[in-house]
């Protein structure tokens, strides 16, 4: 894949960038400016300092076989059940946060489930396909997309809300294992790609009718790696996506905005997955094994500069979620024993009490304010 | 650490207590290794010891006992991880791995830890799929398959259902046929015995060990798909997959291959780091396809179905020879 010779220049050498040190200044002089001007900030810093989310669902149960979505309320303390506990699967707000949706089992079917964050209104999504899973929502809050179908048989189905009806996107394509909305009629799409003897998957661009490659004049070669996790970038100016390109599992991120191609953000030996992009497009948040175990980092997407979040050598953290603002982050981590939730302010501090229902706790998403990107 | 780790050793060999799990069968201190999460380690060698309390660890054979120089350390909330060093005089053998922990609490691990002389160049591993065990019979027919199979193979790997509903009759069954069972046996579970009931009799649902030079990753995929895809499997699978990199070969066995078992199971198994044969039951009809992804796998029939009970594929410095399955 292409590479950024500025970003390999960086990664090899983060301490030649520091973008809190102009150039030209001697050291002593440098601190002698910056020290009152940090303490000032430090001050400002202390009195913004991010508060707790109002809400967090979140799932929770003995065993995967009866986890269930669960509402998290931080002035009451309290957990709201407001899922069916049918394996459900991550609960995802709608833009405005009226709504929670979620996968779950009705019967042997997997089917899409909405409910209010009070747990009243819930309702199962009339799917017509037997296996519906990934549900993702549009912009306006009034449509979800969510995949219908397993491996080679999988499609997007957009439901309106509005109308209460399914539509198959993608014309004829098959093989569309994740989707995530890019744009009020476009879609960005992992598809399957035929490739001898192993997994492979590419990036598409998704309509109701056509399916165009997007990775083609950026990869170097098509169909050999096996792409996953896809994310439009806020602002819907850039995508990003982990892949095993290179060896390992590593976080890309295509900015289109500013022409810089394709770039190995994360670049490290060991396996990083599952990003996140903040609501302000700077960072994205990803798990991360470079420290031994699982842990949340997050990234610089200008400087790739990584830094930990929730990482410790002997207990195991995932799951990120940013709140609608980018200044509080949601995940799942071991540190206690047992996996709870926890929420922190975007550099990891300020980190409140383990959020939990049950034995297993997992895949926490922070309730969309207003004001927040959405 | 090592000096208390040494008091309750020299406290267990004098005290000499009655050595049990716990009396419904699941797991007290000693957590892993156990009869269905074998260790197989060369004499002089090390492995890892999973308990909820620090205790003194020991392997235990009819008519020897070695002590185990152990380092422990704690694990975040609780339990505690043991790196246990076998002394290099250990005979090759099944052992017992035995505790007395530091509040007294004495257990016995059977047929946890396999002592081998030397990693072989070559030998056979036999796999059983859904024994289902029910009653006395169905337990008998399971250890009529292992006594068949310790003639032809030194290493089994049984696949679920190991039960026929998860019961703790069933289950203790289960135990006892794999504490008796005549070479090393790693298991995977099945829906009836899904977490978190197999985690309270066997340990974490997902395993690694090594067999000589070669490794061997027991993969659970009997909870309801997808939600695999959460919690901390996947990650242990990275992790262990990792570990086992410098094998000569990675084989996998589980309960069955399902393309909806979701998609982080499926990159992180088969496209990241494939493995190079799977064990597989034959699971729901129709469901063994698609997520294989070009992976090499054996579909064992369930072991009623099966001739002989078992499967047998000879693992070689230059080949893994498989045996004709159903298609």
């Amino acid at each position: 894949m292409a590479r950024d010779d500025t970003v390999r220049r960086i990664m090899l050498n983060p301490s030649a960038v520091d973008p809190t040190m102009p150039k030209g200044f001697p050291q002593a002089r440098r601190y002698a400016i910056f020290a009152p001007m940090f303490s000032l900030f430090t001050i400002i810093a202390l009195l913004g300092a991010a508060p707790s989310p109002a809400q967090v669902a979140f799932l929770s149960g003995t065993c995967p076989a009866d986890l269930c979505v669960y509402v998290h309320d931080a002035a009451t303390g309290q957990n709201a059940r407001v899922g069916r506990g049918q394996a459900d699967g991550a609960p995802v707000w709608s833009p405005d946060g009226a709504w929670i949706a979620f996968e779950t089992f009705e019967g042997a079917r997997r089917v899409i489930a909405l409910v209010r964050p009070d747990g009243t209104d819930a309702r199962l999504l009339p799917c017509a396909s037997d296996w519906n899973t990934h549900p993702a929502w549009a912009p306006g809050s009034n449509a979800l997309v969510y995949i219908a179908g397993a491996l080679e048989s999988a499609r997007p189905v957009v439901f309106d809300l509005d109308t209460g009806t399914e539509t198959s996107w993608g014309g004829e394509q098959r093989g569309l294992i994740q989707a995530v909305w890019a744009g009020k009629d476009s879609l960005l799409a992992v598809g399957l790609q035929p490739s001898k003897g192993r997994l492979a998957t590419e990036v598409f661009q998704v309509s109701e009718t056509a399916v165009v490659p997007l990775l083609r004049g950026l990869v170097s070669s098509k169909s050999r790696y096996a792409i996953h996790a896809i994310e439009a970038k806020p602002g819907l100016d850039g995508l990003c996506f982990e892949s095993n390109d290179g060896g390992d599992r590593e976080i890309y991120a295509v900015l289109s905005a500013r022409r810089r191609g394709l770039i190995d953000v994360s670049n490290h030996r060991a396996a990083d997955w599952n990003p996140r992009w903040a609501p302000n497009g700077k960072w994205i948040a990803f798990e991360s094994f470079r420290g031994g175990r699982r842990g949340v980092y997050r990234v610089n997407v200008d400087t790739v500069l990584v830094q930990p979040v929730c990482v410790g050598p002997n207990f195991d953290a995932w799951a990120p979620s940013w709140s609608s603002k980018g200044d509080r982050l949601a995940y799942v981590s071991t540190e206690s024993g047992a996996p709870l939730v926890y929420t922190s302010d975007a550099r990891g501090g300020q980190k409140s009490a383990g959020i939990g229902a049950g034995a297993l706790n997992d895949a926490p998403a922070i309730r969309p304010e207003k004001g927040g990107r959405k | 650490m090592m000096r208390r780790a040494l008091a309750i050793l020299l406290f267990s060999l004098a005290a000499l207590p009655a050595w049990a799990r716990n009396a419904d069968g699941t797991l007290g201190v000693l957590l892993t290794p156990n009869n269905g999460r074998p260790v197989v380690v060369t004499a002089g060698g090390a492995f890892d010891a999973m308990l909820s309390e620090e205790a003194g660890l020991r392997l235990a054979a009819a008519d020897a006992i070695y002590t185990l120089p152990a380092h422990m350390e704690a694990l975040p909330g609780h339990g505690f991880i043991a790196r246990c060093n076998v002394p290099p005089e250990t005979p090759p053998g099944t052992y017992a791995l035995e505790a007395l922990s530091a509040s007294g609490q004495p257990d016995r691990n059977a047929h946890a830890v396999t002592v081998i002389a030397a990693a072989p160049d070559a030998y056979a591993v036999a796999h059983i799929a859904g024994p289902a065990i029910r009653d006395d019979a169905s337990a008998q027919q399971l250890a009529t398959a292992l006594a068949a199979a310790q003639q032809k193979a030194t290493l089994a790997l049984v696949t679920g259902p190991l039960t026929a509903n998860g019961s703790p009759e069933e289950l203790q069954r289960l135990i006892a046929v794999l504490d008796a069972a005549p070479l090393p046996v790693g298991i995977s579970p099945g829906p009836p015995e899904r977490s978190p009931v197999f985690e309270r009799y066997f340990g974490p649902v997902v395993w690694s060990f090594r067999y000589g030079r070669d490794g061997y990753l027991l993969f659970n995929t009997s909870d309801p798909a997808p939600a695999p895809d959460l919690g901390q499997d996947w990650a242990r699978y990275e992790l262990q997959r990792r570990a086992l990199k410098p094998c000569r070969w990675v084989l996998g066995a589980t309960y069955r291959l399902d393309p909806r078992q979701g998609l982080r199971s499926i990159v992180t198994l088969f496209a990241d780091d494939p493995l190079d044969l799977i064990f597989s039951g034959e699971g729901d009809a129709g469901s063994n396809t698609g997520a294989l992804a070009g992976n090499r796998a054996v579909f064992t029939p369930a072991f009623s179905a099966a001739p002989e009970g078992f499967t047998l594929s000879l693992i070689n410095p230059s080949a893994i020879a498989t045996p004709r399955t159903p298609k």
